[in-house]
Formats: structure tokens, C-alpha cells, sequence
């Protein structure tokens, strides 16, 4: 599942929406609002992560921090996602937890296109699963950068708003995370 | 052309398609590690509802925590010290060397300061 990337509208989205009644204090607003978001919160801190338990904990804390700094939130600035990216991909580089070392996650099941003939999707299968446990050997800035590149697809200065980074640097971040992954893969098939 | 001067031109050309090959599978590799399940459905399941839990635990409290006050002051007193270390470094006189004005006893002072014997140096003195 993956966070909406759609720019802020003349007319605000369904999160955006719930997140105002948020801030001028509904209860119910909130409980609306992390059910719709959990799910692909807790899919974007894992692969940042490479945990899920850990990644539980940051969605947790950054559902907190939501909670407490909703009134801070100024609708005018952009709408919940962007906000709402900035601060669970915080809670998630937070020093405690990227700094422990990540498990490869589990490759994914079926590749998703069913076209590919057997052998296609058994070398997508291999490379799906030696590319996953090339990324628990990166660092998880450089994870959080490809998770919302290439999952969220989120252009460059998203990805920078939401790391708090220049675009410049996000560029970096991801040229730095494919040539790591290229040379592992490399390596691995050598 | 032999073999040899073939493959030499056509090396270079099937360097760069295998790249580009390389890079496309790793782009659309990327695609569906950032897109697939990543875990178990039932673990994935277990921890969207804690964090449900958490959340409308969250939304039940009788109050929201008061935020953190805004540091309002905190530029303007940083500014303040800042300015004051440095007006002080800048008025306050700081202590020179103890010279004569008028340069008398500075070629001793110069000796010495040039000739500082070590002790080897003052065994045969």
C-alpha cells in the first residue's frame, strides 16, 4: 500500500480533511484518521527500518507527536501527508533505532506483473529476494530515501521535504544507495 | 576484421546495453521491494492493530498534553551573549609582554630567549 503523493488541491484530501477536525480537537477525527494511515505508515517505517517491530514503535511514537502538535499544523503549507511523511520518517532515523542493525525483510510473494514466463518471474523471484538482503546492508537514510522514491513515488524535493534535506542531497542519497546495491548484487553473482 | 578486432569494437556497445539491462532490472527490483508485503499478513495485521489501540488510547486521554511552550526569547538571548563575548573581547585590554618602552635590556632579552642551553650544552660551559 502506498501513501497518496497527490499535491495538496484547491479541494483538500480525505486526511487532510480529518487531520483539521484533529487539530480543532476531535477525538473521533483521530481514531478515523489512524485507521485510515496505519497501514501504510507501518509499510513505509519498515522499509526504512527493515524491522517491523521496530517500525511498529516509530508509527507509535510519531502517532503520538501527531497527536500533541496537531495545532501547530497549518493547512496552508501543504496538506497532512507531507506533514504527516516529515514526521514519521523522523521518529523512524530516530538515533535509537537506525543505528540497530536491520534483518533482511521477507522477499516478496508472487512478483506482481503475472505476464513474465516461469523463468522470468524465478530469476525477478532471486533477484527480489538477494536485493532484500542487500538493503539491510544499507544505512536507513539511504532505505528511506529509495522507500519513497521508488515505493511512494515521490519526486525528488518530496523526498527532501520528507528526509528535511536538500534535493540535491536526496540525489546523493539515492545514487549512494543504488551503486551500494549494484555492487553487492554484483558481487553476490561474481 | 578478425575476431578479435570485432569483439574490440563491439565491446564497449555490449557494455553499456548490459548496464543499461542492470540498471533496469535493479529499478524494477526496487519497484517491488518499496511496493510488495512486507511481512507476514498476520504480523502485519497484529501490528496494525496495536497501533490502532495506541492511537484511539491516545484519542480517549482526558486531555491532549499541552505542548511544549515555543522558545519565543531563546534567538534573541543567543543574540544577546553573543554580542556581549564579543564587545568583551574586543574592549577589554588584554596584558602584552612586559617590554621597556625604550628598548633597553631587549638584546639580552632576545639572547635569551635565542640561547637556552641544555644540559649537555652546559656541561662544557
Amino acid at each position: 500500500m502506498r501513501l497518496p503523493t497527490e499535491p495538496l488541491a484547491s479541494e483538500p484530501d480525505a486526511e487532510t480533511r480529518l487531520f483539521l477536525r484533529v487539530r480543532d480537537g476531535d477525538p473521533g477525527a483521530f481514531r478515523q484518521l489512524v485507521r485510515r494511515i496505519a497501514g501504510p505508515s507501518l509499510a513505509l517505517a519498515t522499509r526504512t527500518l527493515g524491522d517491523v517491530a521496530l517500525a511498529e514503535e516509530a508509527v507509535q511514537e510519531a502517532l503520538t507527536k501527531l497527536w500533541r502538535e496537531a495545532a501547530r499544523f497549518d493547512a496552508g503549507r501543504g496538506g497532512f501527508w507531507p506533514w504527516w511523511r516529515r514526521i514519521l520518517v523522523n521518529a523512524a532515523l530516530d538515533g535509537r533505532r537506525r543505528l540497530r542493525p536491520a534483518a533482511p525483510l521477507e522477499a516478496a510473494g508472487d512478483p506482481p506483473d503475472p505476464a513474465p514466463g516461469p523463468g522470468e518471474q524465478a530469476e525477478a523471484a532471486d533477484l527480489d529476494r538477494r536485493l532484500a538482503a542487500a538493503m539491510a546492508r544499507l544505512p536507513a537514510r539511504q532505505r528511506a530515501a529509495l522507500a519513497l522514491f521508488h515505493g511512494e513515488g515521490l519526486a525528488m524535493a518530496e523526498v527532501a521535504d520528507a528526509l528535511g534535506t536538500s534535493a540535491k542531497a536526496v540525489e546523493g542519497l539515492l545514487a549512494r544507495g543504488r551503486a551500494a546495491l549494484r555492487a553487492m548484487l554484483d558481487g553476490e553473482a561474481r | 576484421m578478425t575476431d578479435e578486432g570485432r569483439q574490440g569494437t563491439r565491446r564497449p556497445v555490449d557494455g553499456a546495453a548490459l548496464d543499461a539491462a542492470l540498471d533496469a532490472a535493479l529499478d524494477a527490483a526496487l519497484a517491488r521491494w518499496a511496493r510488495a508485503p512486507f511481512a507476514a499478513p498476520a504480523g502485519e495485521a497484529a501490528a496494525i492493530a496495536r497501533i490502532v489501540a495506541h492511537g484511539d488510547g491516545l484519542a480517549s486521554a482526558p486531555s491532549r498534553p499541552a505542548l511544549p511552550a515555543r522558545r519565543r526569547w531563546w534567538p534573541l538571548v543567543t543574540g544577546v551573549a553573543v554580542a556581549a563575548s564579543v564587545a568583551l573581547l574586543v574592549l577589554v585590554p588584554r596584558p602584552g609582554p612586559d617590554l621597556p618602552e625604550d628598548g633597553a635590556g631587549a638584546g639580552e632579552a632576545s639572547f635569551a630567549l635565542l640561547f637556552t642551553p641544555v644540559p649537555e650544552e652546559e656541561m662544557p660551559l
